[in-house]
């Protein structure tokens, strides 16, 4: 009550009498609609303030005297995006200016194409501007970081600016670290320790064997780890007692190399974004508790699990299948029934089946295989409920895939066709994809199939490292399914 | 129980939760049931069998008193507290005094928000999907719900509702902000001016970053020492070879001006490189009168007894200081700066980025429906 009567009083000020006036009425008014925020105890608007971007994170400082000293005891969170300032080296400075004013604690980093100017000496001035940053108090207690830079003008692709070794000082309160396109300070990192680390990216960054296992070691909680793009080194190991998922985005390493997952008791998904593209080969040795595999591919040169190794999707002959994994999602130029089965018989138990296919190639129609009962895939008779089929189009060879499964998967609870965008699902098209696929002679009476639409971008999909998306290749249909049948 | 046969199954399926609890129904109960399957089927499904459920009794500040489920309000840190260790709630005389903050339209949505969020089965999506929806109400009731729930530590909700509230917030002028608000404008015309201030270059801190630049280039240069020895030899056969140019060659026309910009050269170089050896270089120039067989060799001479570390940098920084400096003033040399920074910026932009953004849309559109050559991919990443 008492500062809104000292603001009415300069009444000379333009803006007041246009509050007034807006408001229409006397003081009596002003006092009854009173502001509606600021009941809130200053630890919640602290909150809000860091939820928010940090151009309006800094204005809220001019919206009111109460509001003024918020920002300032608000946790920081600087993005330091185009958004802040669309030139690359203002933005330098001003993030310097921000950092040595804010007193702290930070929540969040973040900074895309760090970019060091050429010329030799504001190269090393800029250098020793990002080391500063993270000597700042600004950034104690620094919860998210988000840093990378990018490819140097002219230098080639060989060379990368280094990431400079005062961030680690910020490794005790780190929650997530995602670093990109640089080269990972040697020596420092054996003695590191990263207690509250449970988000790990490393996009295109440059690290040795020895230091990346330094890294695995010093996490406590590490639960999620995301890589692409690892150069200088052809091998990397992985031994975590707490990793939960592994994320593999484009290709692992820049040339050919082998990734060996050694122990990982907890490790439930293994995600591999566009299998093929690198010349890696993956090893999973130990990982009792996989859950969740995919994308397999037959661009895949080379993928063991458990002692069955995968050749381009034709698995070894193995008399001990992966009894673990329930979701599986393949990855198909054209729907290729003989290798899907012999892929099957490796997976006893699966639940989930998820094809995904390229929409161009024009395969040559498979026939299909006559079912052998006396040598039965163990998850198409007791285990497989859903089966889902991106990029659907609904020809022979489309027909033909699917059939087999609706005649045979004696437990299947719901087919899914992701219709390819160009088809238009109309009621004919449908009854006429229900007579091919012989749905009357369905093995399972429950089955239930559904047409709808797939969002485009299944990528994104699989990108988030989010644990509590239950099932990451479920991106949900963009339209409702049109029809269901039973 | 007896009357089970009476009842319809879509009233038993309704209660499914609730059946388990009446095989443990008083004799009262009893009673009560054969009441209820004397009346129709409609009358049955409408009532609720409440005197199976514990209710809590809440007070707000205004006095008004409200019952709830027990397991709703069990949600309620603050509640659940009052009920476990000071035994209030199980009456309506014995009703929990709920703090000033909560009143009654916000405890309506509190416990709204609990009696959804309390059942056990539901999925993150539809969790998500009820919580954006819940947050869809006006300013003020927003602000309300922040801090009632907050009063009652409740630290889901007040999570949820300062997002929305900080959605609000984000990208709106101050002004805009004190409007929906209702906030007084109660800064001065300076106050507003200070923090912006703030924003614009400070050289303050240019000059200490320069000064760090400086410290670390005095390392860096005390560890190039130590390799020097090796260079020196380098260094003293070019002059060598100098020497044999400049008896062979023409001899030195115009090479004043050569000679000076080459000891303006050395001199700048200096502070940077090797303190030791180019003074030594410069002195033998100038004593074989400068100019050897012509303009360029002079120039690549003058360069090539920069140390391996200069022939480095060089790789990387083409555009070097020590290239572009000759007979340039600086306000010249600011200008090719930022010239030469600015092309490379929008060349770096478009063009890395394009790859990378392109590398990726290809990679996309080749599992989506592209031309998904084998070839393409690989040529990307092997670059």
């Amino acid at each position: 009550m008492k500062k809104k009567k000292k603001a009415v009083e300069p009444a000379a000020k333009s803006s007041r009498p246009r509050k007034r006036s807006r408001d229409g009425e006397l003081d009596g008014d002003l006092i009854s609609h009173g502001d509606l925020i600021s009941k809130l105890p200053d630890d919640i608007l602290c909150t809000i303030i860091s939820l928010l971007p940090t151009k309006d994170g800094a204005r809220t400082q001019v919206i009111a005297r109460r509001w003024r000293p918020l920002w300032r005891s608000a946790p920081l969170n600087l993005d330091a995006s185009k958004h802040l300032c669309s030139n690359d080296f203002k933005r330098f400075s001003l993030i310097s200016k921000i950092l040595s004013d804010h007193p702290g604690p930070a929540r969040r980093f973040v900074i895309y194409s760090i970019r060091l100017h050429i010329a030799e000496k504001r190269y090393a001035e800029e250098a020793a501007q990002i080391e500063n940053w993270f000597v700042f108090p600004a950034l104690d207690n620094l919860q998210e970081l988000d840093i990378n830079f990018r490819q140097p003008f002219l230098s080639g692709r060989e060379n990368r600016y280094p990431l400079p070794p005062s961030v680690f000082r910020l490794a005790p309160t780190l929650l997530v670290a995602k670093i990109g396109l640089c080269n990972f300070p040697n020596e420092i990192v054996h003695s590191l320790s990263f207690p509250l680390l449970k988000q790990l990216t490393l996009s295109r960054v440059s690290i040795s064997e020895d230091d990346f296992s330094g890294v695995l070691s010093g996490c406590r909680v590490l639960e999620s780890l995301k890589l692409q793009g690892i150069r200088d080194v052809n091998c990397l190991r992985i031994s975590s007692t707490t990793l939960r998922i592994i994320i593999i985005a484009y290709s692992l390493f820049e040339r050919k190399g082998e990734l060996f997952i050694e122990d990982a008791p907890c490790l439930e998904r293994l995600l591999l974004v566009n299998p093929g593209s690198g010349g890696e080969t993956i090893r999973v040795i130990k990982a009792p508790k996989l859950e969740t595999l995919g994308l397999l591919s037959a661009r895949i040169s080379e993928i063991e699990i458990a002692n069955i190794v995968f050749q381009r999707l034709i698995p070894s002959s193995s008399e001990v299948p992966i009894c673990t994994v329930k979701v599986l999602a393949l990855h198909f130029s054209s729907p290729d029934l003989d290798a899907v089965l012999d892929i099957l018989r490796c997976f006893p138990c699966l639940e989930k089946l998820y094809v995904f296919r390229h929409c161009f190639t024009r395969a040559a129609i498979k026939n299909v295989p006559q079912y052998e009962s006396l040598d039965p895939i163990k998850c198409l008779e007791r285990h497989l409920k859903v089966l889902v089929l991106k990029k659907y189009k609904g020809g022979e060879e489309d027909v033909g895939f699917v059939k087999f499964f609706v005649l045979n998967a004696k437990v299947v609870k719901e087919i899914n066709f992701q219709v390819y965008k160009k088809i238009d699902i109309n009621k004919k098209w449908m009854t006429d994809q229900l007579r091919l696929l012989e749905v009357e002679n369905r093995a399972s009476q429950d089955a239930r199939l559904k047409f709808g639409r797939s969002c485009a971008s299944w990528i994104r999909c699989l990108d988030p490292q989010d644990l509590s998306i239950a099932d990451p290749f479920n991106c949900c249909f963009v339209d409702a399914p049109s029809e269901a049948y039973l | 129980m007896l009357v089970a046969g009476h009842w319809s199954t879509r009233w038993r399926n309704t209660y499914k939760g609730v059946t388990c609890k009446f095989s443990a129904a008083s004799s009262f109960s009893h009673i009560f049931f054969l009441a209820l399957a004397r009346m129709s089927e409609s009358e049955l499904s409408v009532i609720k069998p409440e005197s199976l459920k514990t209710y809590i009794w809440l007070q707000c500040f205004d006095g008004s008193i409200q019952q709830v489920e027990e397991e709703v309000a069990m949600f309620c840190p603050m509640i659940c507290r009052e009920i476990v260790k000071n035994g209030t709630g199980s009456s309506k005389n014995h009703a929990i005094a709920l703090p000033e903050r909560v009143n009654p339209s916000s405890l309506s949505l509190i416990l709204d928000y609990c009696r959804f969020h309390q059942v056990p089965g539901r999925s993150n999506k539809e969790r998500k999907s009820f919580d954006e929806k819940f947050v869809r109400i006006d300013t003020e009731k927003l602000c309300e719900l922040t801090s009632a729930a907050d009063s009652l530590q409740l630290k889901p909700l007040v999570d949820l509702t300062s997002r929305a509230l900080a959605r609000i917030i984000e990208g709106k002028t101050p002004e805009e902000i004190r409007d929906i608000f209702h906030l007084p404008d109660d800064l001065t015309e300076e106050e507003k001016l200070e923090p912006l201030k703030n924003i614009n270059d400070d050289p303050r801190i240019r000059l200490l970053n320069r000064l760090y630049a400086k410290k670390r280039k005095e390392l860096q240069e005390r560890q190039k020492l130590k390799d020097i020895q090796v260079q020196q030899e380098q260094k003293d056969e070019r002059s060598l070879d100098e020497l044999l140019c400049f008896i062979n060659g023409d001899g030195g026309s115009g090479g004043g001006k050569a000679g000076k910009n080459k000891k303006k050269n050395k001199r700048r170089k200096d502070p940077k490189n090797l303190p030791k050896a180019d003074p030594e270089h410069v002195n033998k120039e100038e004593g074989a009168c400068a100019v050897p067989c012509n303009a360029g060799a002079v120039n690549n001479i003058s360069r090539a007894p920069c140390p391996s570390s200069d022939v480095q940098d060089d790789n990387e920084y083409p555009f070097e200081d020590g290239d572009l400096d000759d007979g340039l003033d600086p306000a010249m040399q600011e200008e090719l700066d930022r010239e030469v920074e600015d092309f490379a910026r929008r060349l770096n932009s478009v063009w890395p980025e394009r790859m990378h953004l392109g590398q990726e849309r290809r990679i996309e559109s080749q599992l989506i429906g592209g031309n998904g050559s084998l070839q393409r991919f690989s040529g990307f990443n092997h670059r």
